[in-house]
Formats: C-alpha cells, sequence, structure tokens
C-alpha cells in the first residue's frame, strides 16, 4: 500500500467519523493504588505493599461513531508504593510517593442505556516521572541500645526528596491501559463521569545494567468528573 | 464482533511478559562460572560504595565471565587461579573493610583484603606498632591499666595523666560499651570510671588527649558511649545511607548521625583543648570517633591519615546490604552503611587526615622518644 493510498483511506475515514463526531471535555479526579512489580527474593523479611495516591485528569473524548469514540486523559497521578520490613525488623521501611504526568490514549465502546452510557476503554499511555519523595526509618547503626548486649537498634526516621539519578532512573514510561467507564447525562451538553483504569506499565523505572531486575508500576485509578459536551462542528456533508 | 476484538487486543497486551527473574541467590555454586555471576550479582546489590568507586562493574562482568566460564570448581589449580581473579577484580574497590574469606575446603587458608593490599603497595607502607608501652612512659605515677577478656578478645583501656594536668586515655580496640555493662567484672571497667570521673571535672585540666593509634576499631556502640561523655547537647558527626532497593545505585537519604551525651546531669560539655592521636591504624570505630570528636570546636587530630575504613557494618538482613556469603564457597564482608563526614566529605577509602602531620617514628620510639605525643605536648604547652 503507498503512500497515497493511506492518505485516501485516512481522508475518507474522517469524512465518515466526522459525520457522528462529537468532542467532550471534562475533568475529573479521584484515587490511585500503585504496586510496584518486581522481583525482591534476595531480600530478607521484606514486603512490598501497595501505597494510595490521588490523581487529577482532563479527558476529551471525541466521538467516531455511536458505538466508538476516541479519548485521550492528559493528567497528574501519584504512583506510591512501601517496601517493608518484616518480623524482628517490623517499623523499618521505605516508601516513594512519585508523581507522574501521564498522557493516556485509546478508544472506548459505548453503550448507550437512557440517560446511561456504558463503557469499555482502552489504549497505551506515555508518562514522565516528575518528582519523588522518599519516606522511612531505618535502623541506626550506632544506636543499639538492647540490655545484656542484646542488638535491638533504634529507628531513625527520614522523608526527603527523591534525588533523580540519570544512570539509575528511567523517567519516560510507557504502557497500557484498559477500564470501564460510566456516562451519565444531566442535560444535552453536561453528563457525570465515573470509571477505573488500569495503568500496566512496559517500560521499568529502573535503567539497565545498574539496576538488574527491572520494576513496573502497576496503577488503578478510580475516578469521578463531569464533562462537558462541545458543540458539533459543521456537516460536511 | 467489535468486543471480541478489543477483547484480542487486551490479550494481545498482557501476554507481554516481563523477566522478573532474580540474580541473586543463596545458593551453593556448582560451577566456577556460577560463582562468579553470583559474586557479581550479590557486590552489585549489597555494595554501598558504588556512587563513589571507580571499579567499572559492568566492564569486570565482560572481562572476567568467559575466564571464570573457563574454570572448574573441582580442580585444584583452578580454584587457586580464581582467588587471584577475584583478587584483580576487587583491587581497587574504596570500600576499606571490604574483604573475602575463602570457606572452600581447598581454598580455606585464602583471603583477600584491597584496603590492606593498596596499604602495602604505599610508599610509606610499615608494620603496626602498639603504642601501650611508650603511653605508660609518659604517664605520671597511678595511672589506671585494665584488662577484659570477657568479649572473647582481649581489651585494654589505660588511662592517667601527664605533667598532672593533661588527662589521658586509650583503648587498643572499640568493646568499652560492652564491658562496661558486663555483668562480669573486669579491669576495664575502673578505667573508664578514672577517666569518666575526671572528664566530668574537666577545669582540673589544661588539656586531654585521646590516644586511638594503633586502634582496628569494633562495637559502633561505643561512638556514643566515649563521645557522648564529651557533651551535654546533641552533635551531629555525620550522615549515613544504605541501600534501599536492588539496584546498583537504590539508597535511602542520608541522615544524619548525632552522638548522644551520656554524662550525667549537670555536666557541661567539655571545652578544654582535645587532641587525638591517629596513625594508618586508625580503623573502622577508631576512625569515626576520630572524627566524631573532631566536630568538637576545640579538637585537634595529631598524627598520620587514617586506614579509611568508615563505614560500619552489621548483619545484611539488618539493611538488606553489606555482608554476604556464596554458601561453601566464601565470605564478603563490606560495609552496611555508606558514612559522610559533617563536612559533606566521604573519607572512605582514602581516610581522614591530621590537623598536625607527624610521621612514624620507628627509631625515635624505640629510644622513648614518641614524636606524635611529644608534638601534642608542644601544642598543649
Amino acid at each position: 500500500m503507498d503512500k497515497k493510498t493511506v492518505f485516501l483511506a485516512l481522508f475518507f475515514l474522517s469524512l465518515t467519523a466526522s459525520l457522528f463526531a462529537q468532542t467532550s471535555v471534562g475533568v475529573e479526579g479521584g484515587l490511585s493504588d500503585n504496586s510496584y512489580h518486581t522481583n525482591i527474593a534476595n531480600r530478607a523479611a521484606t514486603r512490598l505493599a501497595s501505597k494510595p495516591g490521588l490523581s487529577i485528569a482532563v479527558p476529551l473524548r471525541y466521538r467516531i461513531c455511536p458505538w466508538l469514540y476516541a479519548i485521550a486523559v492528559p493528567g497528574l497521578v501519584q504512583k506510591s508504593y512501601s517496601m517493608n520490613r518484616t518480623d524482628s525488623l517490623s517499623g523499618e521501611y521505605d516508601q516513594h510517593t512519585n508523581l507522574y504526568l501521564q498522557l493516556p490514549i485509546g478508544v472506548g465502546l459505548v453503550r448507550e442505556c437512557g440517560r446511561l452510557r456504558v463503557g469499555l476503554e482502552l489504549g497505551v499511555y506515555a508518562g514522565y516521572w516528575l518528582s519523588g519523595r522518599v519516606k522511612g526509618n531505618t535502623a541506626d547503626i550506632f544506636g543499639s541500645t538492647g540490655a545484656n548486649n542484646s542488638e535491638q537498634f533504634q529507628l531513625t526516621a527520614y522523608h526527603a526528596s527523591y534525588s533523580f539519578n540519570a544512570q539509575r532512573d528511567k523517567r519516560l514510561e510507557e504502557g497500557w491501559w484498559v477500564g470501564p467507564a460510566l456516562q451519565y447525562r444531566l442535560t444535552d451538553t453536561w453528563a457525570l463521569t465515573a470509571g477505573a483504569r488500569y495503568y500496566g506499565a512496559l517500560t521499568s523505572q529502573g535503567k539497565a545494567p545498574v539496576n538488574p531486575i527491572p520494576a513496573y508500576n502497576r496503577t488503578w485509578i478510580f475516578s469521578a468528573g463531569v464533562t462537558l459536551s462541545l458543540p458539533k462542528p459543521i456537516s460536511r456533508k | 464482533m467489535k468486543y471480541c476484538s478489543f477483547l484480542l487486543t487486551l490479550l494481545l497486551l498482557t501476554a507481554c511478559k516481563k523477566d522478573l527473574d532474580n540474580p541473586v541467590t543463596d545458593q551453593p555454586p556448582a560451577s566456577m562460572s556460577q560463582a562468579f555471576d553470583e559474586f557479581w550479582n550479590e557486590l552489585n546489590v549489597n555494595y554501598v560504595y558504588w556512587d563513589i568507586d571507580t571499579t567499572n562493574w559492568d566492564a569486570v562482568y565482560k572481562q572476567y565471565k568467559p575466564i571464570f566460564s573457563g574454570l572448574r570448581i573441582g580442580d585444584t589449580a583452578d580454584l587457586a587461579a580464581s582467588v587471584g581473579y577475584f583478587r584483580k577484580i576487587t583491587d581497587g574497590l574504596t570500600d576499606h573493610h571490604f574483604s573475602i574469606a575463602f570457606t572452600d575446603g581447598i581454598l580455606n587458608d585464602s583471603s583477600i583484603f584491597p584496603g590492606e593490599d593498596q596499604w602495602r603497595r604505599d610508599p610509606d607502607f610499615r608494620f603496626s606498632y602498639s603504642y601501650l608501652g611508650s603511653d605508660m612512659h609518659y604517664l605520671d605515677s597511678g595511672y589506671q591499666l585494665g584488662t577484659d577478656y570477657s568479649t572473647g578478645s582481649t581489651l585494654i583501656a589505660l588511662s592517667g595523666t601527664i605533667h598532672e594536668d593533661i588527662l589521658f586515655f586509650t583503648c587498643n580496640q572499640f568493646l568499652l560499651s560492652a564491658a562496661y555493662q558486663s555483668s562480669a567484672s573486669n579491669g576495664v571497667k575502673p578505667v573508664l570510671d578514672y577517666f569518666f570521673a575526671r572528664l566530668a571535672s574537666p577545669a582540673a585540666f589544661r588539656a586531654v588527649i585521646v590516644d586511638l593509634r594503633d586502634n582496628p576499631g569494633g562495637d559502633a556502640n561505643d561512638l556514643n558511649f566515649l563521645v557522648g561523655q564529651f557533651i551535654d547537647q546533641p552533635l551531629r558527626v555525620g550522615y549515613t545511607r544504605n541501600k534501599s532497593g536492588n539496584g546498583r545505585l537504590d539508597y535511602t537519604p542520608w541522615v544524619g548521625v548525632e552522638v548522644s551525651p551520656q554524662a550525667g546531669v549537670g555536666v557541661g560539655t567539655v571545652t578544654i583543648p582535645l587532641y587525638i592521636l591517629a596513625d594508618r591504624y586508625s580503623q573502622s570505630m577508631a576512625e569515626i570517633i576520630t572524627m566524631a570528636l573532631r566536630a568538637m570546636p576545640q579538637c585537634k587530630v595529631v598524627g598520620e591519615t587514617t586506614f579509611g575504613a568508615t563505614g560500619p557494618f552489621a548483619e545484611n538482613a539488618l539493611y538488606d546490604d553489606g555482608p554476604f556469603t556464596l554458601p561453601g564457597f566464601m565470605s564478603v564482608t563490606t560495609s552496611s552503611v555508606e558514612f559522610k563526614y559533617v563536612d559533606g566529605k566521604i573519607y572512605e577509602g582514602r581516610g581522614f587526615p591530621p590537623d598536625y602531620p607527624v610521621p612514624y617514628n620507628a627509631q625515635a620510639l624505640s629510644l622513648g622518644y614518641d614524636p606524635q605525643l611529644e608534638k601534642v605536648l608542644s601544642l598543649i604547652e
């Protein structure tokens, strides 16, 4: 297929799409729940735990036909996780709260039931790791206070900004996403939205070779918001 | 049909399987190639000085993996050759606590200590010298000398005065806190009581001298136990951080190290001049205590640059870093935390320099004259 054929195909597709096109813009906020998917089998008495965070986004929908729309959801999302020590080391932990600027794009299938629209959305996304904070407790190696010379270490707390290292940190994240979406039409132009999206990173947060084991963010975002339908473009018909 | 297409796409996306194998195992190596892999990966994860170390760890893998693949673990000559390769691989490591003790039956007598090897290549290399006899020669009569064997090794502490108005203390290693808190009576307790009682009334003295030469260090608790006797307010002496993940450069943030006052109520900070004697055999806790006392404004260090092993170590489980073993093959000692001094510099691998450098002088010492201690006495005068 040469370039001309591709161009013509896209041109006619866009003409067809514009017949049904309706653009909407919204705002939504919610909670995220991120887990850090890696292998820490070598670390004694250590458990990875998912942590909640916040998210905010501006979803843009472009209706291609009655059952299909394109969607982009630029926004900010916190992706947090914690590495917790267990057993006798309980109390030591290392919690990361990372902020990502994220652009998911994709398509949604929709079915209308009166004022309610039920959809399934999926696509791909790219994110940029904007900043991070690290909070935790670590043992004070100079502060063992056990009776009879036993080792019971005092804990020292830390809470600091994450310092990026170009050799270590892969700040660009790419992956896929999927999730159900609900829309309840209040008027012809306004609607309430709610949904859940699952984001699976396909790129590790750490660069090889200094990070021998990849580590991937797996994030659920539960959000609610409002959306405004913009006036239909003038038909080319 | 359209829903089926979506589900198929979703299935394809989730099928992108990631390799999350963990290369750090706890298995006895079955081949030299495996031994090398495990050593390389363990050090990759557990070593805390990668941020300042000049060893190119990735180049080490490329260069030595084929070599170790050609060695046989059951062959005595190959095992011996592997010690030489491990020595070359680790020769430039910054961590001066780093050492390898081979636990394989054939290699049981072999060990590697890069920090010591670096020191042996130094043009100024000399063997250690115990200053205890020399110190006693300088002390006024009535000094206190005590020993303790309860901790499994010989701890010697000595305290007294010089010219009646200079308070002096030394010990041959740091197990002071353990000896002092031991339920068994020992000779070190009275020495410490003698020293601490006089330190609590510093007005009676012109200066304090703490001799930490030829001291290999010891228990990390002695930082608070000893330095805490000199202060009545917390004293910031540096920062530590440990590894926080499996990456070579995964670290926690730096956390402050503050010495807690240990003296009794009403006892003030020691403000009279304080001098530390240090040399190339002041190692580990002896260096950290030298640096901690030097954080007091009236303290000066006299002698030589210390050994450069400033990162303390504990069991691997405490931080999930530091010392590790390859079962049945080798046991590796390495720092558990990275130590940065209060001035923002890391002295690991290069040692803490004295304010007043005075070289070791064997000939003078054989004649009963200690040039380093004499320098301190001249500074006090």
